[in-house]
This record gives structure tokens, C-alpha cells and sequence, in this order.
């Protein structure tokens, strides 16, 4: 049997691709599984990141920052003359020299009359977490400037410190913000964010079972393979900064720099270049984003950081990190009829862009995930800790969410006796009834057929044969687990009133421009921003499907606020629900516009038109009138022609009269050249679209796991990875299975390897790769991805987001498994990650305890 | 992750090496630099001097003698892996190498710096016990050979630079390893490498090397095991030895032989991937598979 696993594993492995990705020259169609035309840069060594940037005519200062080595500590005496003296040193500043000039910085999701503790961009007083920034050095080079570091003098009186949301809350933890406590607040709590739906406590009262636990979605690092980096050039001419950024939302990031640093928004450019990966972490304004753009205008000269990989795991955002409580209410055949659920969410020792909305409402009004819960009670405490900021990292809340109700939902189906699979099923929103909207009226899911999805999944993995192989080993004291997750999120932010009246500032447009060159190429702008999702290869093929001209016609430009003007970002799995919707519909709207242009070139109406393949050409069955009206029509021009040559000697532009084609090139032209232009028409091919949604769109999908533990060392080896996602209609099937992986990766990285620990005195444990276990390459299983699609009405595309899934879904799954797997051993609960020695001691704490219930048993049974 | 200010030469012999730590006996050798760079980089070490020992050709190469092998100490771990000498000669040092962290890694990683360093979970120090490796040195004092068993000492006071070298083994300031030789062992011997590696570092979060040969019946006669991972150095598990030596070598017996492992008296090590206690109830269940799988190829 092992033997058969083994191949069938190696299989897999090896299976070709069933649909060999087409070449960038086929590329262009919807639904194509195009190469990614981002890659051959990337490959040749080609790429060009923030760090690669080299402003011209001058190098850049270097500005390195001192951090302090306390998660909280008072700053009693700090003395810079000894560094400000070295050789090389341009500037050494403090806190203090910059409360003048540098605002505090801003979050961008403010619960409506929640305190925002001050965020300055270096801590003048007190440092509330290691790795805060408490002075900056600027110099010639980076070596220096690292010298110079150890020159500053700084005395700290070192604080008690929390770093977990729990302890946090409870009385007598150390205080983050004791500015806040009493005055706006209580304690660490931040804000509390009630959800009520029902009567839970009736739902309670009448349930036949009640299972309560204690989950744990640990502190993550996101951690880029490009750490941050900023490059500030001043331009003495313009008298404007350009940044460049390693940014997902390089607009925003304008924006909040103009408003951090008091100046006009005109006077900074921001470039994203390439991004070696972001994951949520690169949304955000930072502390050194607003101090290499202060140096900059305050030297005029061209100055950089790039983070070391140690400040990037100090400095950088952390994602998940909630503790949760939960009680879930069902009747005797598996009905799920409440649930309850506090929850505690670490925001660090600041409020970072969106950090609030994070376990409030991505996480908190989401919890019902695929099911008509309909009695809910839940609590979610925004906590304030002594770590780095903790906000949106891939998934964003919806994992927290998704591991909730998924692990509770088994939880459930083993405390009855039934199959996970019927339990899921028996609670699923059920397919007639989308839109729905859900128990917290937080959300109105658009579209699903979750048992549709489910099947396909278990079709997949070989549900039945499964169980029967699960079986057979047991006997043979091996342990197979199958696991299974159904989740949806929300993607494709998305109703900007409603995202408004929780705070949020962004708004939920994106904005597209698709314009023409008058040699016929075309330029597409979009106001997202690429991290390595394969953008550009994606809108061409959305434009291209649209304007049907090849592939390589098309550039896109993207992540420079210089040549795209507007823009929002990339973040929440919305680039392409909303600012493909925004590129569609820029295109089809450019479409229209050069039909006049033909149709007015061939001497017909645009009704007349007939496009294909990049030829306009004369609908063969005009109606009489439309003819009589061209012959007349050329006959006008024919005249007029006669005319203007008759009396001024010249030649009015008349490509098309007397033809019944005219292609893309002529018309993209015409459109630039023509002497005289249809009614109403100006001249050029420019769209530009602002797209605003209607509403988020609601992917949905079903991860199936099959695991096998070791009882003997607590190893899971997960020997099926299954992932069925429904993101609608898929532009490039290549690039979402792309995204499934990642995602897979670090949700695999979730379930099994990664943490961020913390001291006692609230010291990282590992702040570098050798001590954080990202997941490698070996360490992941073939991953088996399909679709099924269940389209939206909610954009033209029918599409809905796909970035984040694997990272949602992947967890649950493999958590599920390993119970499976565990439960004829009576292990009941693990927290992730399940790392072999904690699997191990459950193993053994559940043997013992059952030894010590049948020792229990059996003594009773003497005594009776 | 920016280093100091330091001098950086590159001599391109032994003899050349040894008139530069005649100078500067201070001075820091550098071979794959993955356990040295990263620690100049976060300043933890700050050497004044540092010696590529890259440029030097008497510390390349793998030979074959009648008796022995021979592995300069600049030869990578991906020399070693891709090794047909060694492959033909001594199949576990290539299966070895193939554990070793990742291929980027084992491109720079050379095998003498892994000795030198002696990282209390690195892979080399438990496969050369395993061997019984002979550590050849050149100082500016003249030549030694030191049997691996010599080779590694555990020491808690740090040397003056700070650097692992010189504490963690009997290597000397001025002093740099040239080559190992590895002793071919007559008759059947069969040996494994099993490790466990660690998630994040790519090291043995406990790692057993097995060498052992059998008789005609099946009589283990000779048999050497290591540990790395364990403890703060990489040390041979005697009692298991012994139990082995002498006896036919059946399930129980490989069993005890694997059980009496636990028992070494040596402080086990731990961290969030595996505290010590796990690693020490580890060792006894790796060996046992490390010892089956040693045993079943040999049956094969």
C-alpha cells in the first residue's frame, strides 16, 4: 500500500501539464493560459527593484536607522554628537528634530470614533517594540552610515511589556498607551467591535450539542523575498521628490506622504518598480516611506534605505496573530444554529494602514464563512501590544475567519458522529438562494453553488476510497487523515460608501486608461500595482479580448504615479474584479469610439461597422437607406474634395472613401490626423475609466488534505494537497493556479512551520530566515488545483479574486486532517503550527489521559 | 547585516597562506563563508583580517590511495555530492551531501569549513565521526594529522575573536585544515545518514551516521555511529557500539543498540523546532531507522 502511495505521489509529480501554456504571441485572449510576459526580464537577471535604483548624476545617501533593542523601554538620554562628528555623516537626527516637520503617520481604517495612539516616524520618548526606530543617520555610504549607529549614545529605562493579544487584555498586563488608557480607552483594548445577529443565547438554550475551544491563528511574518526599500531623489529643477517604493498602493502612498509631510502632492512622484512580493505587507505607509522623503527634501539630495533582513522581520507588518474563543451551537442531525465568538486581534504597538479592520471585520463579520448560521454573537477586541504592527497579510483576516468556523464545523460532525462532508453540506447556503446576505449584514454574498464545488473536490481527492484506505491502515497502526475546508472571502474592494461608514479611507475604485498611438500600439494604465501576480499579462489579455489585436500591440504601465495618475492598489484580491472591470470597459468604450472613427473614414454609420481581428469593415447586408446615405456621403466628400483642391491646391486626408475596410492602424491614425471628425468627437483613442463596483465579489472553494502522521516522531507528511477554487470565469488559467500555489505555500507555512515568538521581556525569538520557517520548495506536496465557475454579476468580467485563497483555505484542511488522522488517539486539538514535537505530546497526552478514563472505568466497574 | 571595516586577501598557495598567518596569526579564514558572513553581517564577529582560502590549489581536489581517501578542505558540499570517485567509493558522502540544506548552499559550502566551524547541528562533523575521518593541518608550526575523534572539543570559553574556530575543535590560531582523509574499511560495511532536517536552518535538527560492517554471518565486527543535532558537538554513540559489536544483528537487537543512544550522557540541545527533550526522544527512534536502513541495503 505504501509502495502504491509512492507512485501515485510520483505521478503526479511528473504529469505534464494538460494544456501546454501558450506563447506570448497567442496570448491575448481571455481564458488563455498566456505566459506570463513579465517573466523574461526577471529571468535574465533583467529586473530592476527599489534597491537597483540609481538616481541620475549622484549617488545616494545612505539612511539607516537605530532601533531600539526593547519591545518597551523609556528613552532617558540619547546623544548623537559622537556619530554627527564622523567622517562622512551628514545628518544624525532624533525624534525630537522631527516633530516640527514630520506628522504622525496615518492609518487608513479608523473605527468611527476609535483613538489613534500617536505613530511618529522615529519615537521620541518611549519605544514600544523592538525594532522601533528611535534616531536615523544619513551618510555617504552604507557602512558609514552602520558605523555611525553604534556611535549614538542612548539610555533606555526598560519597561514591562505584552506582547500577546490575550495577556494583553487581562488585568494587570503592562500598557502600551498609558497617554489612552482611562481617558479613551480601557487597558490595551483598542476598541471592542460587537457583532449581534438573532438570539444566540436561545439557539443556545435549544441545541443538543455545544463545543467550545480555543483557537490560535499565530503571529506571521509575511516576509517578501525583496525586503522594503526607499530611494528619494530630488529633482532641483521641478522641485519635486521622486520616490521609489517597494509598494503595493504607490498612489495611496502619495497621498499619505503629501498629508504626513505637509507638502503639495504635486511635488512627489512614487515608482513601484519591480516588487519581489508583498503579500499585504508592502499596502502600508512606514516609518522610514516618510523619513527618506523628509531627508530628501531636507537635503535635496538623493537618499536610500534598504532594509536588512533582520529590520525587515522588526520593522516590517506581521499578519494574523488572534487569539479566539468560540462556542458553536447545533442540533442532534448537524445543524449548525449558533455561534459565539470572542475574539482578541494583535494590532502591535501602532495602528497601522488597516490593521483595525483586520479581526473587526475581515475576520469578525465573516465568520459564518459558506454556512446559514443564523444566531451570532460575537466580540472582537482590537488589541495594542508591544510588537511591530500586525495588519493585512495575505488573506487578511478571512484565514482567522476561515480556520474558525472551519475547524468547528469537524469539530461538530466528530462530537456527532457524522461525516464532516454531510455536516458541511447540511449547513451550506444552499445554491437558489444568492445573493444572500449573511447573519452579520456585514455582507451580501454575490453568487455560489458551494455543493457543486464540494463534490468536484471530493471527486478529486477519492473521498470514498479514501476513508476505506484510512481504515485499512488504522488497522495496521498507521494514521491517514482527510481534512477538508470549505471557505469563501470577500475579494474586490468595493462599495466605497459602505467601506466608508466603517472607516475606511481608500475608497473602492480603481482606475483604468486604455489609450492608442497613433501607429495603432496600445498603452494600458492601470492604478494597481504589480507584486509578481503577472498583471500585465493578464490586462492584455482582458484588452486584448476586447480590442482583438495581438498581444504584443500592448504595453502596460503600472505602480508609477508619474504616467498613471490615478489609483488605489492592489490589495484584496481586486486587481482584476475591479481594475480589469475598469480596463474592459475603458476598452470597449475606446472600440466604440474608432468605430465612428472607421465608419466616419468608410462613409457609414457606426451601426455599419463590423469588427473583427483588428479590420473594421462594412456590414455586407446594409439596409438600402444606409446604402443611399454613403453614396451620398462619398459623393459630398468627393465634391468637397474637388473643391478644396480646385481652389487652395491641397488634399483633404480621405483614407477610406470608396473601400469597405479599413484597419486598426488607419484608424488609430485617422483618429489622430483627420481633418474633420464625426459629430461630437474629439480627436485620439484615450479612455479612462474610474470603476467603481457594486459590491465585493465572493470566491468560494473547497481544499481537500490528505495527510499521514507519524505517531512515532509526530512528522505530518501531506500527501495530497487538493484546491478547488471558484473565482468565476478565469482570464489566465496559468496565472490564478499560480496564485493557488502561493497561497498553498504559505498556508502550508501556516499549518505546519511558521511563528513569531516572543520572549517574556517581548524580544522576537527568531528574526532572520535561519530561525523562521517560511516554507521551501521541499517542503511542499504537489498541489492538485481546479476551478469550478460560478460566474458574478457584479462586474462585466464575471470574474472574481483569486490572490488569496490558498492562504485561506490551505490551513483549515490541513488542521482537519491531522484531528482525522489523530482521533482514533483521542487528540481532540492542536495549535497551529504543527510542528512534530507538539503533535507528538499530543499524542502522548491523549494516550495518557485515556488510559487514565479506562484505569477509570475499570476501577468503577470492581467498585460496582 | 552590514559588516565592519575590514582587510581582505586572497593567497594563492599554502606556502602563501602560511606567510600571511606568520604575519597576522590573528587573521580570519574564510573557505564558503556561510557561517562566517552572515555573522560579520550582523556584527556579532568583527574580524580585522580575513583570508579567502578560495584561490589556494592545495586545498582542492578528491583523490583516491590504495588505503584511503582524500577531500581537500575547499571542496563544496555539491563537489561532494556530484563526486563519481565517491559515488563508486563511498556512496554516503554524496547521499549525505544530497541532505544538505539547499543546492545554493551546498554550491559554496565546503567541507573543511563545515569541520572547522563545528556547528553543534551541522552535517559534516557526524559523518566524518562516522567515517573516522583523519583531519589533516598545516600551521605555521608544521603539519599534523588528527583522528576525528580528537578533532572536536567542547569548550565554553570563547577564543578572542569571537569566532567558533579554535573552540569548538583542536584547530589552532595560524593553523588551517588542508585536507581529510577518509580510511577505506575492508570487507562489507555498510552505512546511512538519516536526518531530520530543520525547517528554517537547513541542519540537523538531529542527524545519525551510521558505519558498520558485517561478517559472513551477519556479525556486525566493526561499527561506528554520530550524532549531530544532539548535543553542543557531534559526538559517536559508544554504548550503542558496543552493544552492536560481536552480535548478529536482528530487529531486538538494532532495538537496544538504539534505545542504549538515549542513554549517552551528553546535555541535548533545543529550540522552538525541537526542544530537547523531543531531540533526546528522538535519537533512539533515528537510529533504530537509521540502522534498518544500513542493514536492509546490506541485505539487498
Amino acid at each position: 500500500m505504501a509502495a502504491d502511495d509512492v507512485h501515485a505521489v510520483t505521478s503526479l509529480r511528473a504529469r505534464p501539464d494538460a494544456a501546454m501554456p501558450a506563447g506570448p504571441d497567442d496570448a491575448g485572449q481571455f481564458g488563455r493560459p498566456a505566459r506570463r510576459r513579465e517573466d523574461l526580464h526577471h529571468l535574465l537577471g533583467r529586473g530592476r527593484f527599489t534597491d537597483d535604483i540609481v538616481a541620475s548624476g549622484e549617488d545616494a545617501l545612505h539612511l539607516t536607522i537605530l532601533r531600539s533593542p526593547h519591545a518597551h523601554a523609556r528613552i532617558r538620554r540619547i546623544d548623537v554628537a559622537r556619530a554627527k562628528a564622523m567622517p562622512g555623516v551628514i545628518e544624525v537626527l532624533t525624534g525630537a528634530d522631527l516633530t516640527q516637520n514630520v506628522g504622525p503617520l496615518r492609518a487608513n481604517w479608523i473605527w468611527p470614533r476609535m483613538p489613534l495612539p500617536e505613530h511618529r516616524a522615529l519615537s521620541e520618548k518611549v519605544a514600544r517594540y523592538v525594532g522601533e526606530g528611535v534616531a536615523l543617520v544619513v551618510a555617504t555610504d552604507r557602512y558609514i552610515a552602520a558605523d555611525a549607529l553604534e556611535a549614538i549614545d542612548i539610555d533606555y529605562e526598560v519597561l514591562a511589556a505584552v506582547t500577546d493579544p490575550y495577556r494583553a487584555a487581562q488585568a494587570g498586563a503592562s500598557v502600551v498607551h498609558p497617554e489612552l488608557d482611562g481617558a479613551s480607552i480601557r487597558g490595551n483594548v483598542l476598541q471592542h467591535v460587537p457583532v449581534r445577529a438573532g438570539n444566540y443565547a436561545a439557539a443556545r438554550r435549544k441545541a443538543d450539542v455545544i463545543v467550545t475551544q480555543r483557537l490560535r491563528n499565530q503571529n506571521l511574518v509575511p516576509g517578501a523575498m525583496e525586503p522594503r526599500s526607499v530611494h528619494a531623489s530630488y529633482d532641483m529643477t521641478t522641485d519635486v521628490v521622486t520616490i521609489h517604493l517597494s509598494s503595493q498602493a504607490p498612489h495611496i502612498m502619495k497621498r499619505m506622504l503629501a498629508q504626513v509631510l505637509n507638502v503639495d502632492e504635486h511635488r512627489l512622484r512614487v515608482i513601484a518598480p519591480d516588487v519581489g512580493g508583498g503579500f499585504g505587507a508592502k499596502l502600508h505607509l512606514y516609518p522610514e516611506d516618510v523619513l527618506v522623503t523628509a531627508m530628501a527634501f531636507r537635503l535635496k539630495r538623493a537618499v536610500k534605505w534598504t532594509s536588512t533582513r533582520t529590520e525587515d522581520f522588526l520593522s516590517t507588518n506581521h499578519g494574523r496573530d488572534h487569539v479566539q474563543e468560540v462556542e458553536i451551537c447545533a442540533t442532534r442531525d448537524g445543524t449548525i444554529t449558533g455561534l459565539k465568538a470572542t475574539i482578541w486581534g494583535n494590532l502591535g504597538a501602532y495602528v497601522s494602514g488597516m490593521g483595525p479592520g483586520i479581526p473587526a471585520v475581515n475576520c469578525g463579520m465573516i465568520l459564518t464563512g459558506v454556512y446559514r448560521i443564523p444566531n451570532l454573537h460575537v466580540d472582537t477586541n482590537l488589541m495594542l501590544t508591544n510588537t511591530s504592527r500586525v495588519d493585512t497579510y495575505r488573506g487578511a483576516g478571512r484565514p482567522e475567519a476561515t480556520y474558525l468556523i472551519e475547524t468547528m464545523v469537524d469539530r461538530v460532525a466528530r462530537r456527532l458522529g457524522l461525516d464532516p462532508v454531510e455536516v458541511r453540506r447540511r449547513n451550506f447556503i444552499p445554491p437558489s438562494a444568492f445573493p444572500y446576505t449573511i447573519a452579520s449584514h456585514a455582507f451580501c454574498y454575490d453568487s455560489g453553488d458551494y455543493p457543486k464545488n464540494l463534490d468536484k473536490a471530493l471527486e478529486i481527492v477519492g473521498y470514498a476510497s479514501q476513508r476505506a484506505k484510512q481504515e485499512r491502515l488504522r488497522k495496521r497502526g498507521r494514521y491517514l487523515g482527510i481534512g477538508l475546508a470549505t471557505y469563501t472571502e470577500f475579494t474586490g474592494i468595493g462599495n466605497g460608501n459602505l467601506l466608508a461608514m466603517f472607516g475606511f479611507d481608500y475608497g473602492g475604485w480603481e482606475y483604468g486608461r486604455v489609450l492608442v498611438h497613433p501607429t495603432g500600439t496600445v498603452e494600458i494604465h492601470t492604478g494597481s500595482a504589480d507584486q509578481g501576480q503577472g498583471h500585465a499579462t493578464s490586462y492584455v489579455q482582458i484588452v486584448c479580448d476586447v480590442l482583438e489585436i495581438p498581444a504584443g500591440q500592448c504595453s502596460v504601465v503600472e505602480g508609477d504615479t508619474g504616467r498613471v495618475e490615478f489609483g488605489l492598489g492592489t490589495f484584496n484580491s481586486r486587481s482584476m474584479a475591479v481594475g480589469g472591470a475598469a480596463l474592459h470597459e475603458a476598452a470597449r468604450r475606446l472600440l466604440a469610439k474608432a468605430k465612428r472613427m472607421a465608419a466616419h473614414a468608410l462613409g457609414v454609420t457606426a451601426d455599419d461597422i463590423v469588427y473583427a481581428k483588428g479590420i473594421f469593415s462594412v456590414r455586407r447586408e446594409m439596409s438600402p437607406f444606409a446604402q443611399g446615405s454613403r453614396v451620398l456621403r462619398r459623393g459630398t466628400r468627393d465634391l468637397v474634395g474637388k473643391v478644396y483642391r480646385h481652389l487652395l491646391g491641397v488634399q483633404p486626408v480621405q483614407v477610406g472613401a470608396g473601400r469597405d475596410k479599413i484597419s486598426w492602424e488607419e484608424v488609430a491614425r485617422l483618429a489622430h490626423f483627420l481633418t474633420t471628425y464625426p459629430n461630437g468627437l474629439e480627436p485620439g483613442l484615450d479612455e479612462r475609466v474610474f470603476h467603481r463596483p457594486k459590491d465585493f465579489v465572493f470566491p468560494f472553494g473547497t481544499y481537500a488534505a490528505v495527510v499521514e502522521v507519524d505517531v512515532e516522531t509526530g512528522d505530518v507528511d501531506v500527501r495530497r494537497l487538493v484546491a478547488v477554487d471558484d473565482c468565476g470565469r478565469i482570464i489566465n488559467p496559468l496565472l490564478a493556479r499560480g496564485q493557488v500555489h502561493g497561497g498553498a505555500a504559505q498556508g502550508l507555512g501556516q499549518a505546519l512551520l511558521e511563528q513569531s515568538l516572543y520572549t517574556d521581556d517581548g524580544r522576537p525569538r527568531a528574526a532572520n530566515w535561519m530561525g523562521y520557517a517560511f516554507p521551501r520548495a521541499l517542503h511542499m506536496p504537489y498541489i492538485e488545483a481546479e476551478h469550478t465557475v460560478t460566474p458574478t454579476d457584479r462586474n462585466a468580467l464575471g470574474v472574481k479574486g483569486i490572490g488569496e485563497s490558498g492562504s485561506i483555505c490551505t490551513p483549515p484542511a490541513i488542521v482537519n486532517a491531522v484531528l482525522d488522522a489523530l482521533s482514533p488517539l483521542g487528540v481532540t486539538h492542536l495549535d497551529m503550527p504543527l510542528l512534530p514535537e507538539q503533535v507528538l505530546s499530543a499524542i502522548s497526552t491523549a494516550r495518557r489521559e485515556r488510559s487514565r478514563s479506562v484505569d477509570a472505568i475499570g476501577s468503577g466497574a470492581v467498585a460496582t | 547585516m552590514i559588516s565592519c571595516e575590514f582587510e581582505y586577501c586572497k593567497p594563492d598557495s599554502l606556502p602563501a597562506l602560511m606567510q600571511i598567518l606568520t604575519m597576522y596569526p590573528e587573521a580570519t579564514l574564510l573557505a564558503g563563508g556561510h557561517a562566517l558572513l552572515p555573522a560579520m553581517k550582523s556584527r556579532e564577529i568583527r574580524p580585522e583580517r580575513l583570508v579567502d582560502l578560495a584561490a589556494i590549489p592545495e586545498l582542492r581536489g578528491i583523490r583516491r590511495g590504495s588505503d584511503a581517501i582524500q577531500i581537500g578542505a575547499m571542496v563544496t558540499t555539491a563537489e561532494v555530492e556530484h563526486s563519481s570517485l565517491l559515488k563508486e567509493a563511498l556512496p554516503l558522502l554524496p547521499d549525505a551531501a544530497k541532505v544538505i540544506s539547499d543546492p545554493l548552499i551546498r554550491n559554496r559550502a565546503t567541507i573543511g569549513g563545515s569541520l572547522a566551524q563545528a556547528e553543534p547541528s551541522g552535517d559534516w562533523p557526524a559523518i566524518a565521526l562516522a567515517v573516522g575521518a583523519i583531519i589533516h593541518l598545516t600551521g605555521v608550526n608544521g603539519e599534523r594529522a588528527v583522528p576525528i575523534d580528537d578533532f572536536f572539543q567542547i569548550e565554553t570559553t570563547p577564543a578572542g575573536n569571537g569566532l567558533a574556530v579554535g573552540r569548538r575543535t583542536v584547530v589552532a590560531r595560524s593553523e588551517v585544515i588542508t585536507h581529510v582523509s577518509i580510511p577505506l574499511v575492508q570487507g562489507e560495511v555498510r552505512r546511512s545518514y538519516l536526518k531530520r532536517m530543520h525547517p528554517a536552518s537547513g541542519f540537523a535538527l538531529i542527524g545519525v551516521a551510521v558505519a558498520l560492517r558485517l561478517d559472513q554471518d551477519r556479525r556486525c565486527d566493526w561499527c561506528r555511529i554520530a550524532i549531530t543535532g544532539a548535543a553542543s558537538a557531534a559526538f559517536r554513540a559508544l554504548k550503542a557500539e558496543r552493544c552492536l559489536v560481536g552480535t548478529a544483528i536482528s530487529g531486538e537487537i538494532i532495538r537496544e543498540a538504539s534505545m542504549l543512544a538515549g542513554e549517552e550522557n551528553v546535555e541535548f540541545i533545543g529550540d522552538p523546532f525541537g526542544s530537547s527533550a523531543y531531540r533526546r526522544q528522538m535519537l533512539p527512534v533515528y537510529l533504530r531507522r537509521a540502522l534498518s536502513t544500513a542493514i536492509e541495503s546490506a541485505l539487498v
